[in-house]
């Protein structure tokens, strides 16, 4: 007999959703977490949007430790000290929230542990227990076996299980973006005062430009309560060969964000509070993953359903979503005694016919999203038309057409293709 | 003879924060833990105990209130002790105990000592308020001797050899049980818990009390203070010609040279 | 307010004598051993001379003050460690409140009022004592008198029913220039791979004119310095002009033992060691690589 029917690795919002779900149906199930506590280890960018967990917990946000609710969206186009920013005041479909990770991540595992997962932190994982070719349980540090009759993987991005096991190749600096991000914190009234919000209304602000020199990536800025997410996101691959030390630069340009006039004046008199860094997995290698095999599955970033849109990424709700598919297969597969990979193929059924096709055209967007002119020709243009259009000195001046024609054949882009480009850019986000 | 080990639910000081400015001090944002000394009074304890085959329990008396938070942490702080081999664990908890002072808190753990254990184990100081005083109040409210700073232990019948650590001597006593003493960090290495263990403390038994303050407490904490300590926090960069240079450079400037 | 005062060194008594003429009459109790030091007691009201007890028995220490204390309404006490030791157990047997390493105190309104550093060093408590209050109090923080000859009264040591029997006792090797008083420190941590390299740190300190202290694992649990004296909440709270700190990570038990340093230099290879928030000036470096150029440069400069 097994010590346990599940273990899970890790306790994201992957991880707890699948224990929580598993140790519902009565399975007895163990929780490994690396961190000192769930999600002190845990970074994002700041935004939860709710449909999967929705269907886990209905109107969680009523319970859970959500910041605010995005109602205001804001795309900022940054060129040298100027900028442009576009606000959107709808609520569009579906609802959004931010949230702070060291607090929600600690709700979720709760909630496993409250549902009868034993939830132990400070505790890492080597890698699955593999025998005859079948992954049995874990090795934990110091060379602790563990056996479970299934295995989650729920490690996240850099995921060892999944590579440990055989389930996706060995990574290289390529196959990740990285994300830099601070939290400033900020008395309640002067948020809602600077981003123009009132009561738990939230904003969710998006910002690209020269800032990040060219690098696929840009800024974000999500409120929360009392503090607001500053940071930024950029792809490893394309600063591998411009930088040397990553992490100095993500640094630097989480400064050099921070400092632009626009950006500023959000932020003036506040106090940071916490810094962190973490990298995300980039949606191309999820071409070589498999998502289980015998004994075990994996769920989440482990198993690449990340999306990187460059400046925003999106993996919890995905993360979510595959942990729910995941819990439901391995509840058939240990109600009928049957954990072989077969068994377990049930997951990847559940998310062909669900998940999997909005994932596909999230991913779809973010191919479109990889042209580095969005990043830097395009915010320029717009802040410059603008300023343009705006600049009245007496002089005579060039029609905005003319002008707006110069600065694309400025910047070696035809006008349809400029069309094409930002067509494309509105219906990826 | 049962040992009981005296464990703290401490602040974890390294994760409090402060504000510097304002002078905010975010107690309940902490996180609180086993003080890491009352590690090594476990160790000691759970090494005695396999030594002469009796039963070792942890005792707590939370000072942080009863709110959900503070309960769970408690309780993980007992499960940490307990994986190391402890056989059981008494919480004593309730909203009133963060008034109690250490003659309050002496009192009520007293109560819960007396007739039932013969040596206690305690840290040399909690991790964060390291002033000692719970366990030399205990001592004398159970007019047992006490002995402090231990580096070594040995039971010798109803008696127990000490070693102990003072700043310009070193000194062995013996000390006729039952008796209180507390030990440093350099007593022993705590063992680390495997998962197994972690997994099986769960199960072990953990009584939980409400704790009725026996007393007025002989001491208020009037106000907590951000003490200001204001660093430049320059980071020299360079090859290591280059930085000695510029630091040698900065600390003339400084005229501390 | 009467005052009855203790230490076991009758350098820290002075400190003492001085911290308890703030509050009013002050006696002092001398021990046997320490008797042929009274002529150096300054500014004390009272001596009370116990020729029958030696300051090495803690049990009968307590006995004594706790007969005496109940006379007074405040007993200081020293912040060594068997200083320490006896603030809890008279504090709970005469029925008094209790507060250890008291940085300031005053009294108002009846009562005692103290400053203490709390929370590892991150904050300082100020306390409100019902009387009598037993307290020990922190080291270095107040200068003894030079004035005031006291009077001498001999008192007798009560009988105890002893329990503890000391056996053995092993001297520890004596300090040179104590920690707390030196201009320059060198604080050495867990960086440094063995004993031998230590030496890379006395090096430093003997170009700067400084001492070496350590962090407590690498004074107490290794035992590589010669004396077993380490700085932070549980050790020695220095404050030099310049204190280099190399190879320790600044956990906030030792930060709470620098904070009054003037300038404080880290060198570590872990960009996000906390001791680089502590210092004015950080080094992100190998020590064994940047010891010994940072000590060339400093023989240079001191020689030419
Ligand atoms: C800068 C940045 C911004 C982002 N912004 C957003 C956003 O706004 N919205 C959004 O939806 N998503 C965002 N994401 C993505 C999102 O954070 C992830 O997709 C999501 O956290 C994935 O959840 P998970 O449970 O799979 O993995 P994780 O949240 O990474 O959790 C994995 C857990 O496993 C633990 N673990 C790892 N290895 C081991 C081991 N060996 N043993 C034991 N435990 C282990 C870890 O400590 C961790 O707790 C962002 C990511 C980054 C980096
Ligand atoms: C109640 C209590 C009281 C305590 N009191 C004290 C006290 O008074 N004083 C005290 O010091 N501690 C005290 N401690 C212990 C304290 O918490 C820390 O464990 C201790 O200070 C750590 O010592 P360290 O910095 O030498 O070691 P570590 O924390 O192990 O740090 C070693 C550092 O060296 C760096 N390093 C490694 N190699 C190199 C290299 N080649 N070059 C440069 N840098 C390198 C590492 O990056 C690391 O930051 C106390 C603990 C408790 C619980």
């Amino acid at each position: 007999m097994a010590d346990f029917d599940v273990i899970v690795v890790g306790a994201g919002p992957a991880g707890s959703v699948a224990s929580y779900l598993l140790a519902k149906e009565g399975h007895t199930v163990l929780t490994v977490e690396r961190g000192k506590r769930p999600g002190a280890k845990n970074m994002f960018g700041g935004r939860l949007y709710s449909w999967s967990l929705e269907k886990v917990f209905p109107e969680f946000w009523k319970e859970a430790p959500v910041e605010r609710e995005v109602t205001k969206e804001v795309l900022g186009f940054l060129h040298g000290d100027r900028g442009l920013e576009i606000r959107l005041s709808a609520r569009p479909r579906g609802r959004s929230f931010t949230l702070l990770r060291a607090k929600f991540d600690q709700w979720l595992a709760e909630k496993a542990e409250d549902a009868g997962a034993e939830v132990i932190s400070g505790f890492k994982v080597e890698g699955p227990l593999i025998r005859d070719g079948r992954v049995v349980g874990i090795v934990a540090e110091g060379d602790e076996e563990m056996e479970a009759e299934v295995v989650i993987a729920a490690d996240g991005a850099l995921s060892f299980m999944a590579e440990k096991a055989g389930l996706r190749p060995r990574l290289s600096k390529e196959d990740f973006a990285v994300g830099a991000k601070e939290v400033i914190e900020l008395p309640k009234e002067t948020i809602e005062d600077r981003f123009g919000l009132s009561g738990d209304e939230g904003a969710a602000q998006l910002y690209v430009g020269d800032l990040t020199e060219g690098v696929v990536g840009g800024g974000f800025i999500y409120t929360n309560k009392e503090s607001v997410s500053v940071g930024v996101v950029m792809r490893i691959g394309s600063l591998a060969s411009k930088v040397s030390k990553i992490s100095t630069a993500m640094w630097e340009i989480t400064e050099k964000f921070k400092s632009h006039p626009l950006i500023r004046r959000y932020l003036e008199g506040g106090k940071l509070a916490e810094y962190s860094a973490h990298i995300i997995p980039e949606t191309q290698f999820m071409r070589g993953v498999r998502l289980y095999t015998d004994g075990m599955v994996v769920v989440g970033d482990a198993a690449g359903f990340c999306v990187n849109y460059g400046v925003t990424v999106r993996g919890m709700d995905f993360a979510i979503e595959s942990a729910r598919a995941a819990a439901e297969a391995v509840h058939q597969a240990l109600e009928s005694g049957d954990t072989s990979a077969k068994s377990l193929s049930r997951y990847q059924e559940i998310l062909s016919s669900g998940m999997l096709r909005e994932f596909e055209a999230a991913r779809k967007a973010v191919d479109l999203m990889e042209d580095e002119r969005l990043y830097t020709s395009i915010p320029k243009i717009a802040v410059e038309s603008l300023e343009h259009l705006f600049s009245v000195d007496g002089r005579p001046r060039e029609s905005l057409y003319s002008f707006v024609r110069k600065e694309f054949s400025e910047e070696g882009i035809s006008l349809l293709s400029a069309l094409l480009l930002g067509w494309k850019a509105l219906r990826s986000m | 003879m049962d040992i009981a080990v005296l464990v703290k639910q401490s602040l974890d000081v390294q994760e409090l924060r402060v504000d510097q400015d304002t002078g905010k001090i975010y107690i309940e944002d902490a996180p609180t833990k086993a003080g890491d000394i009352e590690l090594n009074a476990t160790e000691e304890a759970v090494r005695l105990k396999e030594k002469l085959g009796d039963k070792a329990i942890a005792v707590m008396l939370s000072t942080w209130g009863a709110s959900g938070k503070r309960q769970k942490e408690a309780r993980e702080a007992l499960t940490r002790v307990l994986a190391m081999g402890l056989d059981g664990a008494v919480l004593i908890m309730g909203e009133g105990a963060e008034k109690g002072d250490t003659y309050v808190i002496a009192r009520a753990l007293a109560e819960e000592i007396r007739g039932k254990f013969e040596l206690v184990l305690a840290a040399e100081g909690s991790e964060d308020n390291f002033s000692g005083l719970l366990p030399a109040r205990l001592a004398a409210e159970l007019g047992w001797p006490y002995v402090a700073y231990a580096t070594a232990i040995e039971v010798e019948g109803d008696h127990v050899k000490v070693t102990r650590s003072l700043e310009d001597f070193e000194e062995v006593v013996r000390v006729k049980l039952p008796a209180v003493i507390s030990v440093t960090q350099e007593i022993n290495k705590p063992r680390v818990p495997k998962l197994v263990e972690i997994v099986k403390a769960k199960k072990k038994p953990l009584d939980q009390k409400d704790f009725s303050p026996p007393d007025e407490p002989k001491l208020a904490i009037k106000t907590l203070k951000v003490p200001k300590v204001e660093r430049k926090q320059i980071v020299i960069e360079g090859d290591v010609e280059e930085v000695a240079e510029k630091l040698v450079q900065a600390l003339r400037e400084e005229g501390v040279l | 307010m009467r005052v009855l005062a203790f230490s076991h060194y009758v350098d820290l008594a002075l400190e003492l004598i001085s911290a308890g003429k703030g509050l009013g009459e002050v006696s002092l109790i001398v021990t046997s051993d320490q008797e042929g030091r009274i002529g150096e007691i300054r500014g004390a009201d009272e001596i009370l001379l116990c020729k029958e007890l030696d300051s090495g028995d803690q049990e009968g220490l307590v006995e004594l003050i706790s007969g005496l204390g109940s006379e007074y309404d405040v007993v200081l006490l020293a912040g060594d460690r068997r200083g320490r030791e006896l603030v809890g157990q008279v504090a709970h047997r005469i029925g008094a409140s209790s507060a250890v390493d008291v940085s300031s105190l005053s009294a108002e309104d009846g009562k005692l009022v103290i400053e203490r550093m709390t929370f590892g060093g991150k904050a300082v408590a100020v306390e409100e004592l019902n009387l009598p209050a037993v307290i020990s109090v922190q080291k270095g923080k107040f200068k003894p008198l030079e004035e005031g000859e006291p009077s001498v009264r001999e008192i007798s040591a009560p009988s105890i029913d002893r329990r503890i029997e000391v056996l053995e006792r092993k001297e520890k090797p004596k300090v040179g220039v104590p920690l707390d008083k030196a201009e320059i420190v060198v604080a050495v941590g867990r960086g440094f791979k063995k004993k031998e390299d230590l030496k890379l740190a006395y090096e430093l300190a003997e170009v700067l004119g400084g001492v070496v202290g350590a962090t407590r694992p690498l004074a107490a649990d290794l035992k590589w310095m010669e004396e077993e004296v380490w700085i932070g909440i549980s050790g020695v709270r220095i404050a030099p002009k310049l204190l280099i700190v190399v190879g320790a990570s600044g956990q906030q038990q030792f930060a709470a033992g620098i904070m009054d340093s003037k300038v404080v230099v880290a060198v570590n290879t872990d960009p996000k060691a906390p001791i680089f928030e502590q210092a004015d000036y950080g080094v992100v470096m190998d020590l064994y690589e940047f010891l010994p150029v940072l000590t060339k440069k400093l023989r240079e400069l001191k020689g030419g």
